[in-house]
């Protein structure tokens, strides 16, 4: 009981930090960037470039962070910047092609497919906690992601930069006639993002391995959880994707594994059906 | 406008020089008859790139290597060997299309290496059949084994069938094993493996549960828990890509490293000593393909040190020799085919010749597998002693050493 829920919370962290780089883009430019799932693998995969190299984890998390802007940062010059003024959502596609190069390009510059990532930190394989079984990455993960979205949360909801952030999001123009660069904000949201999906890539990579594959599925999984925590909430993308996490191991521990991926959608057009703006989103009204 | 009648001299003149015009141009590919100066064509269809791109380079890094190794002995029936490699991505209508333009050119390829997966195989073969052009892969879907529908079409590898099967034997040979859980992904593979598991234990004394986890899950964990709660005296689980390694750290979590578990053979294909640590690989039986577990210098025969030197000298190893030696084999069965051939090359005869292929020795190392072609079987293995199911120790030569039982 204690493992299968322990799983869940480090399965549903992950998503929850994919859900996290989600709401970066998204409180500033209004995009949800799919390409965040294939930053965390391209993480993953330089993480282990790293450890070849005898990179001490400081050092890693630096690189990875550095390497992490400025990929987000040509993204946002090439495919974002040019369509952000469009009303038609175009920015959809743009960002998941940007997610079908970056999987390219891991694709040929890695030799094999699959890469055990080393965990930087404790040698012991697993933990026991509570009676249940965990291992020290999966910690870390169920911790970062809970860090990282509450201080996120408090942030958009309590600093200037953080409240500006949220103007972008509500009214780009009315931000920008109350002096929000607003071009810098979305610069800085987009290579933050990035730098957050690369160097999350030493807690995710231990358990997930480095795949390529895994980008898509991350990038779907997150923007499940950004829809049913409520897109632009840290808060509910913690809630949400820890939910999702666990509602996906206790289906496949106690009923049928294969419904696992139908429970979490069932859930998710539920809540959609309910609540569209998502558990913690705000109902916005229409204005013509 | 003044023209000139046609003589008889003429008449014959254009005659003749349309004769060896026709000759000259006409019969490319293999129903020609060939100088030695004319190489004989292999073409690699494969993918070099995408999922299963470090299968795919291995084998043509192993038919490569066999190439050179021939064209260094003064090629085959005086001829040298020409080797062109195509990367269809994995994808089988890439696959198609990329032969579609080879067999249509110039110059016919002799013999097809279609891919290392079955669906490009599958889709490969009608077209290999209908140009009448020699093929050859590691596929090891049963559909492939089809004489009457794919004539053309050989394959290099043991069928999943007999995969299982050959653990079953195993297992029913240690005696004391009465319940043996399967886990398998929900998807063709699992679909097959599950399929085969039933029929291999049918009729015996063994019992049998299957349990299937998601393809695209990241962590199987619930999956082994529900499986060491059916308290079975082995696991048999199959996986392949990531699954592999995520299935060893599962089994870990779920507190069933106690239970033996053989790992399938495309489960083992993956390098499971560098992908698995510690706890994970106790217990764990990996499925040994011929050529993967560690062969004493002193038992190989003279073609496997020529293979392990040519593929060697490439660069390091990205996987097991076994894969490398699959690509080897596929080249070097042709060729020894071939050489069987009397008088002109041609598809037909070529395919005659490997339908007619002799019985390996007992010391050979090569074919990799001990089955043989006939006009109704045209995949080698089907025999469960051609597998090893040992655990792992370290690696050796670039081959898996087997940890005494």
């Amino acid at each position: 009981m204690i493992t299968t829920l322990l799983s869940g919370l480090a399965l549903g962290a992950v998503y929850t930090l994919v859900a996290v780089g989600y709401n970066l883009t998204w409180l500033t430019t209004r995009t949800v960037n799919f390409a965040q799932g294939g930053f965390m693998v391209a993480g993953t995969f330089l993480t282990v470039w790293c450890q070849h190299r005898g990179y001490p984890i400081a050092l890693t998390l630096l690189f990875l962070a550095a390497a992490g802007a400025t990929v987000a940062a040509v993204e946002f010059t090439f495919a974002i910047r040019p369509i952000l003024n469009r009303s038609d959502h175009t920015e959809l596609v743009t960002t998941v092609g940007v997610l079908t190069v970056i999987q390219g390009v891991i694709l040929l510059l890695s030799k094999e497919d699959v890469l055990r990532v080393r965990f930087f930190g404790s040698s012991r394989e697993l933990l026991d906690v509570l009676g249940g079984k965990v291992s020290p990455a999966e910690i870390w993960l169920i911790f970062l992601a809970v860090v990282i979205s509450l201080s996120t949360h408090w942030w958009t909801r309590h600093t200037r930069l953080g409240l500006a952030a949220s103007g972008l999001s509500d009214d780009r123009e009315a931000a920008m006639l109350l002096g929000v660069n607003t071009g810098r904000f979305s610069y800085v949201a987009f290579m933050a993002s990035g730098a957050l999906g690369f160097a999350l890539g030493p807690f995710v990579g231990p358990k997930t391995f480095a795949v390529v594959a895994l980008a898509a599925l991350l990038s779907i999984k997150g923007f499940v959880v950004l829809a049913v925590g409520g897109v632009g909430s840290n808060l509910g993308a913690l809630v949400g994707g820890l939910a999702v996490g666990c509602i996906e191991v206790f289906v496949a521990r106690n009923l049928e594994s294969t419904w696992q991926n139908g429970a979490v959608f069932l859930v998710f057009i539920s809540v959609m059906l309910l609540r569209p703006q998502g558990l913690f989103g705000e109902q916005r009204e229409r204005v013509v | 406008m003044n023209v000139r009648p046609v003589t008889r001299h003429r008449l014959a003149a254009i005659t003749l020089a349309s004769v060896a015009l026709v000759s000259a141009c006409g019969g490319s590919g293999n129903d020609a008859n060939k100088s030695s100066s004319v190489p004989l064509r292999v073409l690699f269809v494969g993918g070099l790139t995408g999922p299963l791109s470090t299968t795919a380079i291995a084998v043509e890094r192993g038919a490569k290597a066999s190439v050179e190794h021939l064209n260094s002995q003064g090629g085959v029936k005086g001829r040298k060997i020409e080797f062109t490699s195509k990367d269809d991505q994995s994808d089988p209508t890439r696959a198609v299309t990329l032969l579609q333009g080879e067999l249509t050119g110039n110059a016919k390829p002799d013999l097809v290496i279609a891919g290392v997966g079955s669906n490009e195989a599958l889709a490969m073969a009608p077209l290999l059949a209908r140009n009448k052009v020699v093929g050859i892969a590691s596929a090891v879907s049963p559909k492939l084994n089809d004489p009457g529908l794919y004539p053309y079409f050989f394959s290099e590898a043991f069928p999943a069938s007999d995969q299982v099967k050959a653990a079953a034997v195993y297992l029913e040979g240690l005696g004391n094993v009465k319940k043996v859980a399967l886990v398998a992904p929900s998807d063709a593979l699992g679909d097959g493996t599950a399929a085969n598991f039933a029929a291999a234990f049918t009729g015996g004394t063994i019992a049998t549960q299957v349990f299937r986890f998601p393809t695209d899950a990241v962590d199987f964990t619930p999956i082994l828990q529900k499986t060491a709660a059916y308290k079975p005296d082995w696991i048999y689980m199959e996986g392949s890509g990531a699954q592999a390694p995520i299935l060893l750290a599962s089994r870990e979590k779920a507190g069933a490293t106690g239970i033996k578990t053989i790992a399938g053979a495309t489960a083992s294909s993956q390098p499971l000593l560098k992908l698995g640590k510690g706890q994970q690989l106790t217990n764990l039986y990996a499925t040994l393909t011929p050529n993967a577990a560690y062969i004493e210098p002193a038992k190989r025969n003279e073609e496997f040190n020529a293979f392990f030197a040519a593929i060697r000298s490439q660069g390091a190893l990205a996987t097991s020799p076994y894969v490398y030696s699959v690509g080897w084999d596929n080249i070097s069965i042709w060729a020894k085919a071939l050489a069987r051939v009397e008088g002109d090359v041609t598809g037909e005869k070529v395919k005659t010749a490997m339908e007619s292929e002799p019985a390996k020795a007992s010391s050979a190392q090569f074919p990799v597998y001990s089955g043989q072609y006939s006009t109704t079987n045209h995949m080698h293995g089907g025999h469960p002693e051609d597998f090893t199911f040992a655990q792992l120790q370290e690696y050796k030569d670039d081959m898996l050493v087997i940890k005494p039982e």
